[in-house]
């Protein structure tokens, strides 16, 4: 708010020589804030009233003149105008150079400069009033209009501050520094509060008396909303323009000049603090009632706001219904027009919580309703009623009060108080005497009675509707009045009764510090909401999720529940200037749910949380390097903050991250957070360009700080130990975790390993595929000596070959898992059932990693199925140990599936060995040809014959002829010999129709099975066997025909049953 | 003979005292002692000396050399000790490298820089949660029902948790003070507590306006307590701050929850109190607002107002950080930008 000094002065006696730096101190350290003082007369610097001489044409320019000026020095000045309203001999507003205008009005403000305007030198220029600032003051009625001031009757040269009387300070207040001072909100309560302040007079406002007798009358109906309407009926007034000193003064605090009736109300306000307002009296119907709004009617304010009342909205009414909204502001229908000549003033006082409400209802803040919502006293009316009638008279001479009515229905009480000096003075910490605080009351308005302790303080009525309440208020105006710097600082004693021991804070703190100074992150803060980009690429879900209803966009409504979104936004900003950067945030997280609140039963608050979060960004970083960084920072975190420590599991993927690279965080039993890399998807939509991003949020409120430290002093090595580092090639799914437990776990590899530390892993050239090569550091030493480095080289040695193992052991596992029985593997043999212990038993043969393997009928205890997944589970082992297995077994599957090479044994003697498939195709002898197969092989007796390189072979089947090439070695016999012609069932194929080299079969049995049919044959006395791979039906004694691929054959001799002709 | 020796050693003296270097000494002692030494070559002319003479000679000659080699043997070593390790034109003017670090928040620095300082005067650290109810935020504070700071351009209000009685409507806390009245409810007096914590303004930001800023709250209720009490609370802040006794000002100012209540300013610091224009050349600057809790307050916290009393200060530590360090907009703190943070480190 503005204040004139000259307005101030008009109330208040205020010295000539007043220090106006020191009345701005003075009332900013006891009363309100002063922010600015102003010299009005400044805005007017370099601008004098200059008198046109003559205009004359500009050469040049159509639209310019050339004004000869008297501006009160010896020589007439020219200077350059585009006004359109120039004439000889009118005064005119002169910027001279140094002055400052803005063109048009409009913009930042421009120095005056001699200069030429189209050829022609101008000294300064002619103003037009919204070029030097009085656009308000003397609004031009049209463009390029200059300021006509030939009204003010000045001497050419006067300076135009003392023209229009601009010779006054505007004291500029801070308005929240007096929400709660509702009598300083116009200019005599500040002047009052300056008597007060300076001990001077305060000049009184006489009231008003009113000697209308007429039948003019208000009515109030609801004394709460409205204690007092003062109604003044006054005939003889008109629209015209208010004296010059009331718009100067209307201007200068910041309002605008209207007409004589409107600038009284506003003037009025403005001294006063009540505001007041004038109806045009011919346009009110019957009598003025002042009560609620009822449901359904309309108002038009003067603004042209259509307003559909509520029963809320206090209102003026005539008999037609509403013509003001009281307090805020006046009707269309009844403003003040240029034809009025009747109005009716009104004077009145409005509580201020309604106004209040109505005026924010609508959006219709107004200078009178701001004033009413700072609760104004009712008695104040007289005032602004007396200042009134007073400016009536004055501008209005025949002006005449034909109607008055004065209706205070709510009388204001004064505040009584009763203050305890003693109390009193406790509270102020300072001794002072009853006529210091008698006297610092009473300049105020206050009337104070003392009795002994007591003293019964009643406050002046414009301090009463609220302001001064309690003992409290007495004592502030007390300390105030006699000055807050004249009180000395006090120090406060205090008990301790301990050391203050908060370990939750500390932890958080020391957290902090951990992540920023020892880790080198860099702590940034986020807003609570986040952005819905965010939102749904990183936590993809709102379940739960509070949001703002008046959020400050659109897309950032959601509050957040977790601080990733945000952290994940912070990377994306950064990412323009760093490459490589770690950051973390601890705030608070919210979640739509567990209502509660310990400290009011019927107070409800969502859980809130307390979490910490990091991400770390780089690009030059490979992933396991960031994951390693993250990790450590979070594994480091328990020792160097003295908290419980967690651990990592891998449970539940968190859904921002990769598929791969997460582990959960947890406190005991108790998930407290994730860490992991955020996945490609999440951070593409996030808009992370090319770093990758490992991010871990913690539930800060969940952990746990230490009483105290836990770790132990550990006495310095004796003897040295020395670092030994090893790199060895392990399968690339083979984890750190588990080659530490090899070195360092209950069987330690070495007693001299004191520790086991992960130096780094490769993988790539030069690094068989499927396998990784990891360096691990072992700190080797003794209690007892320094080693040898012999001893130092052994013991590496041992933890070589113990990890060499373990990768098989790792197997071994498999195998056991394979065979079911893990958790049977630290039983004893007489605890388990045969198949455990006959399984058991190959695990342990197995890993006891023996050159050659002896295992007979290993498997025969096994049910079928175990049985097939132990085979391929010993073939494995047995191709990656490199273990020679001797395997006795009666299955001929298991021999032909397993083996390398099968040895066929017969009564004690081996009589073939052969890779299985030889074995197969070709069988030694005919016991060997009947054993291998299932089914079995066909015998077909024959006759055979050599001649030359020929073998003759005739069988019941077919005749053949085959070539030496396919001969044993064997000795064929002389002459025609029995022979054996035997042929696996797969080989004989059935056609149902005859064919060239087709043999008429007749079918003696059908013995579909599924997966394969076998058919029985019969050809004369020979019965035969047929493998057909799938399902087919035959008929019994149907003939089909047969085919036989001779390369396929096996000609045996029958007598020495010996094989002479091999299959291919 | 001998006077040659004499000569012959006094040069040779005279010669490594000058000697500057390694390889200077090396001449002297080829010229000197080496097999074409003039000391040596005076050995091998000892066969042609009187036998008489020989072996005074000889033994002459020897501690010569030997005086010789000792010297020079001295002398080296003098000049490795002298000498340095590096060449002479190292460069001592290239920069140290960044020590690993990160680094707080300089909120939070400030934040506990002071909480340092108040626990040293035996003020514990309270903390609350974010969102609050009406009932807290303004009800408990004796804000007037229809304060406008209750409205939503001013508070931001959850959604579904908006309307109803103000035990149900939720917010972002705009202030920390119905916090206070927590901690007073849950704690026996006296009270000495410090409560920093970020609040929430629906405003429209700008350098010098933000939506989220962090508030550092000072509270000591006992029951001899005035108000000029405070002033030592004050001064403890703001010494801590800016390192010196800053001169500070109490005045008159209106907070529904305090009473009386002042606008707490302190001397400007840029131009000492000349008058500048950060201060608005008023030589001071408002940095807090302050008093005693309501009577009204303390009721609500369940104390009885003529028997406690207290004194409390509300610091803006947005505007604090952004006095020490000349910080010229406010919306950097949340920016969550490196190169703005990384100047705190």
């Amino acid at each position: 708010m503005k204040l004139s000094l000259s307005w101030i002065r008009d109330y208040v006696d205020l010295p000539e020589n007043t220090d106006l730096k020191k009345l701005a101190y003075d009332l900013t350290m006891d009363t309100v804030e002063v922010e600015d003082v102003e010299y009005v007369a400044e805005r007017f610097r370099d601008m004098v009233v200059g008198v046109i001489k003559e205009v004359l044409p500009h050469p040049n320019a159509d639209k310019l003149r050339i004004c000869r000026v008297d501006i009160g020095v010896d020589e007439i000045k020219e200077i350059v105008c585009g006004g359109i309203n120039l004439e000889a001999g009118m005064r005119v507003a002169v910027a001279c150079p140094g002055a400052e205008v803005r063109w048009h009005g409009e913009g930042e403000p421009v120095k005056i400069k001699n200069s030429k305007l189209r050829g022609v030198a101008s000294y300064g220029m002619i103003c037009a009033s919204d070029e030097i600032g009085l656009g308000d003051l003397f609004p031009a009625s049209q463009e390029a209009e200059i300021l006509d001031l030939s009204a003010f009757d000045v001497p050419a040269g006067t300076t135009l501050a003392d023209a229009l009387d601009m010779n006054d300070v505007l004291l500029e207040i801070d308005n929240k520094s007096m929400t709660n001072r509702p009598d300083l909100w116009g200019h005599y309560g500040i002047a009052r509060e300056i008597a007060a302040l300076y001990n001077l007079n305060l000049k009184k406002i006489e009231p008003f008396e009113a000697d209308a007798a007429s039948d003019f009358k208000v009515e109030i109906e609801d004394p709460d909303r409205c204690p007092r309407y003062i109604g003044v009926e006054i005939e003889g007034v008109g629209v015209k323009p208010s004296p010059y000193q009331m718009q100067n003064r209307i201007w200068k605090v910041g309002m605008r000049p209207i007409n004589a009736l409107v600038d009284i109300t506003n003037y009025v306000m403005l001294a006063t603090g009540n505001p007041t307002h004038a109806f045009d009296a011919d346009n009110i119907s019957d009598h003025i009632v002042v009560r609620l709004a009822k449901e359904g009617e309309k108002l038009q304010l003067l603004n042209e706001k259509d307003l559909e009342l509520t029963t809320d909205d206090l209102v003026i009414t005539d008999s037609e219904g509403p013509v003001a909204l009281a307090g805020v502001m006046g009707g269309a229908k009844d403003s003040i027009l240029p034809k009025t000549e009747r109005v009716i003033l009104e004077v009145a006082n409005f509580e201020a919580a309604g106004i209040r409400r109505t005026a924010l209802r609508y959006d219709n803040r107004t200078e009178a309703s701001a004033r009413y919502e700072k609760a104004v006293d009712p008695e104040r009316c007289d005032q602004a009623l007396a200042l009134s009638m007073e400016f009536f008279k004055e501008l209005y001479p025949e002006m005449k009060v034909s109607g008055y009515c004065d209706k205070y229905v709510k009388k204001l009480k004064r505040a009584e108080i009763d203050v305890s000096l003693t109390w009193l003075e406790k509270r102020l910490g300072k001794h002072l005497t009853n006529e210091v605080i008698r006297n610092k009351l009473e300049i105020l308005g206050f009337d104070v009675q003392i009795d002994g302790d007591n003293m019964h303080v009643i406050a002046p009525t414009w301090r009463s509707t609220g302001d001064i309440s309690i003992k409290d208020d007495v004592m502030e105006e007390v300390a105030r009045m006699y000055g807050y710097d004249n009180f000395e600082a006090t120090s406060f004693t205090t008990t301790f009764e301990g050391a203050i021991n908060q370990k939750d804070q500390d932890l958080i703190r020391n957290i902090k510090e951990y992540l920023a100074i020892r880790c080198g992150m860099q702590e940034v803060y986020t807003y609570p909401w986040m952005n819905d980009v965010f939102v749904n690429a990183v936590l993809q879900n709102t379940d739960g999720v509070l949001r703002l209803s008046t959020p400050p966009a659109p897309d950032l409504s959601y509050i957040r529940s977790s601080l990733l979104p945000n952290l994940c936004e912070a990377v994306v900003k950064n990412e323009r200037y760093f490459n490589d950067f770690a950051i973390f945030e601890e705030a608070q997280v919210f979640f739509d749910r567990n209502y509660t609140s310990p400290y009011d039963p019927t107070e409800s608050l969502p859980e809130q949380k307390r979490h910490i979060a990091a991400a770390f960004a780089s690009s030059v970083k490979k992933i396991d390097e960031l994951f390693r960084d993250a990790k450590g920072v979070l594994e480091y975190m328990p020792r160097y903050t003295h908290m419980a420590g967690f651990t990592f599991r891998k449970e539940e993927k968190p859904v921002w991250a990769d598929n791969v690279v997460w582990l959960n965080i947890y406190l005991g039993e108790e998930k407290i957070g994730d860490m992991g890399l955020v996945a490609k998807k999440v951070s593409m939509e996030c808009g992370v360009k090319n770093l990758s991003v490992m991010l871990f949020e913690i539930d800060a409120t969940k952990l746990q700080p230490l009483k105290s430290r836990t770790n132990r002093f550990e006495h310095l090595a004796e003897y040295p130990e020395i670092d030994y580092d090893i790199s060895m090639l392990f399968d690339a799914d083979t984890i750190w975790k588990d080659m530490y437990d090899v070195i360092m776990g209950k069987k330690k590899a070495s007693a001299l390993i004191k520790k086991a530390s992960f130096v780094d892993e490769y993988r790539g050239k030069q690094i068989p595929e499927g396998k990784k090569s990891v360096t691990i550091r072992l700190t080797i030493g003794s209690n007892e000596k320094t080693l040898t480095s012999q001893e130092i080289e052994k013991a590496a040695d041992q933890a070589i070959k113990k990890l060499s193992k373990a990768e098989i052991d790792a197997r071994i596992k498999d195998a056991l898992r394979m065979m079911r029985i893990e958790e049977y593997i630290d039983r004893y043999p007489n605890e388990l059932s045969g198949g455990q212990q006959q399984r058991v038993a190959i695990a342990r043969a197995v890993a006891s990693n023996p050159k050659l393997l002896l295992l007979d009928e290993p498997l025969s205890n096994l049910d079928a199925r175990l049985r097939v997944d132990m085979r391929s589970e010993l073939q494995r082992i047995h191709k990656e140990l490199g273990t020679t297995i001797i395997y006795v077994t009666h299955d001929q599957i298991e021999a032909m599936t397993m083996s390398t090479k099968i040895a066929l044994f017969k009564a004690g003697e081996i009589s073939q060995v052969a890779a299985p498939m030889d074995l197969y195709m070709n069988p030694i002898d005919l016991q060997a040809a009947d054993f291998i197969g299932n089914p079995r092989i066909n015998f077909l007796n024959g006759k055979a014959r050599r001649e030359g390189s020929k073998l003759y072979v005739s069988c019941e089947l077919d005749n053949y002829v085959f070539d030496e090439a396919d001969f044993t070695g064997e000795t064929i016999p002389e002459g025609e010999f029995d022979c054996v012609a035997a042929i696996r069932p797969e080989q004989i194929h059935i056609d149902n129709e005859p064919g060239n080299g087709r043999i008429p079969v007749q079918v003696y049995a059908n013995q579909p099975a599924g997966s394969e049919t076998l058919v029985s044959l019969k050809k004369g006395e020979s019965h035969f066997l047929s493998k057909q791979i799938g399902l087919a039906h035959y008929k019994l004694d149907q003939e089909v025909y047969v085919t036989v691929d001779p390369n396929k054959v096996n000609v045996y001799n029958a007598e020495s049953t010996r094989l002479i002709k091999r299959a291919r | 003979m001998v006077d040659k020796i004499n000569e012959i050693l006094s040069e040779v003296k005279t010669k490594i005292e000058q000697a500057g270097s390694e390889s200077e000494l090396q001449s002297v002692k080829g010229a000197f002692v080496g097999k074409q030494g003039s000391l040596s070559m005076m050995m091998k002319e000892l066969p042609k000396l009187d036998a008489s003479l020989r072996p005074q000679m000889g033994k002459m000659l020897n501690q010569a050399k030997n005086q010789v080699t000792e010297l020079i043997d001295n002398k080296r070593m003098e000049l490795k000790l002298k000498a340095s390790e590096v060449s002479p034109d190292f460069d001592c003017s290239v920069p140290g490298n960044l020590p690993l670090g990160g680094g707080l928040h300089p909120i939070t620095q400030m934040c506990y820089d002071l909480n340092d300082a108040f626990r040293s005067m035996g003020f514990e650290i309270f903390q609350e949660d974010d969102i609050t109810s009406e009932l807290y935020a303004f009800d408990k504070l004796n804000f007037p029902q229809n304060h406008p700071a209750r409205e939503s351009m001013d508070t931001y209000w959850l959604e579904g948790h908006d309307s109803g009685s103000t035990n149900e409507k939720l917010c972002l806390r705009p202030h920390l003070t119905g916090g206070s009245v927590r901690y007073m409810q849950t704690h026996k007096p006296p009270y000495r507590f410090v409560y920093p914590g970020r609040v929430y303004r629906n405003e429209t930001t700008d350098a010098h306006h933000e939506r989220a800023f962090f508030q550092y709250e000072a509270l000591i209720v006992d029951k001899d307590i005035t108000f000029t009490s405070g002033k030592v609370m004050i001064k403890s802040i703001l010494s801590k701050v800016f390192g010196t006794d800053v001169p500070v000002r109490m005045r008159s100012g209106f907070f529904p929850f305090v009473e009386p209540g002042f606008e707490i300013d302190m001397q400007c610091q840029v131009c000492g109190g000349k008058g500048c224009s950060v201060c608005k050349h008023v030589g001071w600057i408002e940095v807090m607002p302050g008093g005693s809790p309501h009577p009204n307050v303390l009721r609500a916290a369940g104390l009885d107002p003529d028997e406690y009393t207290g004194f409390y200060v509300n610091i803006g530590l947005d505007r604090l950080v952004m006095m020490r360090y000349g910080v010229d907009d406010v919306r950097l703190f949340h920016s969550a930008d490196l190169r703005f943070l990384r100047q705190f480190r």
